[in-house]
């Protein structure tokens, strides 16, 4: 430790290129913390905690086709099934067809998808507020405070796929794991319908992972030759199903992830070169005094992991703060619904950091310590 | 004009800046090589997007007209009842085909959820259409095989569907609804959005879905003088309750989804441009530092301060422009790669490919530009306010 004031000294020995290099590290590292919490954010979806604890079912053929309405109770007699609630997708539009007032909607069976989604927390009042009235509706926190609701407000849904639009009345805010979607009674939806009967999905509950294999089997054996198979698939498959629909994301992430490390590490090594040449001299003087290559070696790669690592902090401390005040697009909120900047990318992006200050100070440090100190020693300049 | 404004106004030959650039070449390297990455990046980001929109925008005849339920956004999302196909069919205006009948197809378009060869699954837009479709949509040419025959469950699939989902290729089945469809012909739709579909009859897709009514219902217009007539005539018809627009418009609205890849490209594009700019003004800092007595004989001499910096900028533009260059070099064979996602408007999968234009490679080039001209102003600005005798006393 006793030559940590060697290498700070060595660092502030050209603090504009230090600044510089620091910057220039924060911002791309920045860009990384982004895209990791974009992967990251689409993983969540698929790893709801209680997830694993459901199954979705739905139509073999299309997600806009539909089940009848008597396979619930079919369901719920295969052994291991706790709960089943029939929940469709509503997909109205508030307010203005933008990607800003866009959110998910379902239609569900009030008293029944509590007991699906007990991770969902929400007061009993509120949660009989909701039961007992028909045209009652819960949201997420998020939700709330994205739009300024209050409890007792009048929300508005045109559906774009049927003559109808529903009001409905907020009666409780719940928060949990997922708190950008509105639940309404399935009722009111079917009534305005004239009861067509139909269920997109069944969200269905078990009593342990362990039969979610077996359960899933039993279900989509039992509709095999009816006029409505189904698909049932675990709450993560059918999550990721839809991320999978974007095409590649993943690749193209970590393609633009992978280009952004190398040419921080490009930029890096440029300045280790630059500030390890213009110290060829007191190199050799340093090694004429007796500091072995290794020593030297190790001074230098410390100091180009210090300004890598100077770099990442401020990137993490940045990236938690922009996306804390100044937020995202709506088209990206509406499709990452759990993006933040958590413990895991901050420490990814210091991970990633020092690895870069590491190799780029790689060769001009080697290069360095075994420079021979007569030949140092005779270079002017 | 007085001898001694000769040397103000004369420039610093190119040549002295291109030499300099040899000289420190290994950190003329890097820099060149951190600059090529960043436009290689904003190249094939942009390409991406590009690619998208063109597949949605030259979608559709100018002569032809969409019918959809009210207020319906989408296809998918619509509903015309059998009975008001019949009224659409007897307005005035609308084109006839040889045969003398007019040119209207009824068509059902579903989302079906089908596995890709990769394994995953994902959305993909079965359309049944009349006869008259074809006739309707000239781009679509059969490659492959045959057309479909009507009514016996024979379907033709576009040439991307066909290599990239399971049992799509020709000779095979698809199990559609609670059909099984053979795979007859395969199509090439040009690039376009019908690319990403399957195609059959409209009477085997509504059966195999159970549906009683259609979709959407595309009718031509005589001409495309008449076309915006035709479209008031069709919402005239206030029974019907119908929303008509051009077909152009109706793909032309969905471009919005390219927005998220084009803004996720400026978005990685600027971030790491400030990146490499910063690395850049470090290179010029020092360009400026080691030739702080060249710099002092050049003002010596008599070259004004702003040839000085101008000089100076304009090597770091060059050294930005080659970045520039390689790395559209670099982005290049990306173009033509078919890829698909999902249209956020249809929820079904769109194809398209890679497309990088003229236009394109000219904005990435003075992306790098602007790159090494902010990057190389402030060392610049250094090097042109030395004081000459400073300058020259450095050793």
């Amino acid at each position: 430790m006793k030559f940590l004031r060697l290498i700070t000294k060595n660092l502030g020995r050209n603090k504009r290129r230090t600044v510089l290099t620091v910057l220039s590290v924060a911002v791309s590292v920045f860009l990384l913390a982004t895209m990791q919490a974009v992967m990251a954010a689409l993983n969540a979806g698929s790893q709801t905690p209680g997830g694993e604890y459901r199954v979705i079912v739905r139509r073999n053929t299309s997600l806009a086709d539909a089940m009848p309405e008597a396979y619930a109770q079919k369901i719920q007699q295969v052994s291991g099934v706790v709960a089943v609630c029939p929940a469709n997708w509503f997909g109205g539009i508030y307010k203005e067809d933008k990607p800003h007032y866009m959110f998910a909607q379902f239609y569900v069976d009030p008293k029944i998808i509590f007991d699906v989604h007990p991770e969902i927390q929400i007061s009993p009042e509120e949660r009989n507020a909701f039961q007992q009235e028909r045209t009652a509706a819960v949201a997420g926190k998020k939700l709330f405070d994205k739009y300024g609701w209050k409890l007792g407000d009048v929300i508005e849904l045109k559906s774009p796929y049927y003559p109808i639009e529903v009001r409905l009345t907020l009666r409780g805010m719940y928060t949990g794991p997922q708190e950008g979607a509105l639940y309404f009674h399935r009722a009111y939806v079917e009534e305005a319908m004239g009861r067509p009967g139909l269920v997109g999905t069944y969200r269905v509950r078990l009593d342990s992972p362990d039969n979610a294999p077996r359960v899933m089997e039993e279900i989509d054996q039992m509709f095999k030759s009816s006029a409505a198979p189904t698909k049932t698939e675990t709450e993560a498959a059918f999550a990721a199903g839809f991320v999978s629909m974007l095409g590649n994301v993943k690749g193209l992430i970590a393609g633009i992830g992978l280009v952004v490390v190398f040419a921080i590490t490009l930029i890096g090594a440029n300045t280790m070169a630059m500030s390890t040449r213009e110290r060829f001299t007191e190199v050799a003087v340093m090694k004429a005094l007796g500091f072995r290559p290794g020593l030297i070696l190790g001074l230098l790669l410390c100091e180009s992991v210090l300004i890598a690592l100077i770099g990442g902090v401020v990137a993490a401390i940045g990236a938690k703060a922009f996306f804390q005040f100044v937020g995202m697009g709506d088209m990206l909120a509406l499709f990452l619904q759990n993006f933040k900047i958590g413990t895991n990318t901050i420490a990814i992006s210091l991970g990633v950091s020092a690895l870069i200050g590491l190799v780029s100070g790689g060769i001009p440090a080697w290069n360095a310590a075994r420079v021979k100190i007569v030949d140092g020693l005779r270079r002017v300049g | 004009m007085k001898n001694g404004n000769f040397l103000d106004v004369m420039a610093i030959p190119l040549k002295y800046n291109l030499r300099n650039l040899v000289v420190r070449r290994v950190s003329t390297l890097m820099t060149i090589g951190a600059i090529a990455l960043v436009v290689a990046v904003f190249v094939a980001l942009m390409a991406l997007a590009n690619g998208l929109n063109s597949a949605l925008k030259t979608t559709g005849s100018p002569e032809n007209v969409l019918v959809l339920r009210q207020g319906s956004q989408t296809e998918t999302s619509s509903g015309v009842s059998k009975e008001a196909f019949q009224v659409i069919q007897t307005l005035p205006g609308i084109a006839r085909d040889r045969e003398g009948k007019p040119m209207a197809s009824a068509e059902g378009v579903i989302i079906v959820n089908l596995p890709r060869r990769s394994g995953e699954s994902t959305n993909v837009t079965l359309r049944g259409v009349s006869e008259t479709a074809f006739a309707m949509r000239p781009g679509i040419k059969l490659v492959a095989g045959r057309m479909f025959r009507p009514d016996i469950g024979e379907a033709i699939v576009s040439r991307t569907v066909a290599d990239r989902f399971s049992n799509a290729a020709l000779g095979q089945s698809l199990q559609l609804g609670k059909r099984t469809f053979a795979v007859v012909g395969v199509f090439d739709a040009g690039g376009t959005a019908f690319d990403s579909e399957i195609w059959s009859s409209i009477n085997d897709v509504a059966d195999a879905f159970d549906r009683s009514g259609y979709s959407s219902v595309l009718v031509r217009a005589e001409n495309v003088a008449t076309r915006d007539q035709l479209v008031n005539r069709i919402e005239a018809e206030q029974r019907l309750k119908l929303e008509a627009k051009p077909e152009l418009k109706y793909y032309e609205e969905q471009t919005s989804t390219s927005g998220p890849i084009r803004g996720l490209g400026i978005f990685v594009a600027i971030i790491m441009g400030i990146g490499a700019c910063f690395g850049g003004m470090n290179t010029m800092y020092a360009a400026v530092a080691h030739r702080t007595r060249e710099i002092g004989t050049l003002r010596a001499l008599g070259f004004s301060k702003l040839s000085i910096l101008t000089s100076f900028v304009i090597e770091s533009m060059i050294l930005a422009l080659i970045g520039g260059v390689i790395g559209c070099l670099l982005a290049l064979p990306v173009n033509g790669i078919a890829t698909g996602t999902m249209n956020f408007r249809t929820f079904s999968e769109v194809a398209f490919s890679f497309r990088i234009t003229p236009d394109l490679l000219v904005s990435a080039l003075i992306f790098s530009l602007v790159l090494g001209f902010i990057g190389g102003l402030l060392p610049s600005r250094l090097a042109a306010r030395m004081p000459i005798t400073r300058a020259l006393r450095e050793i």
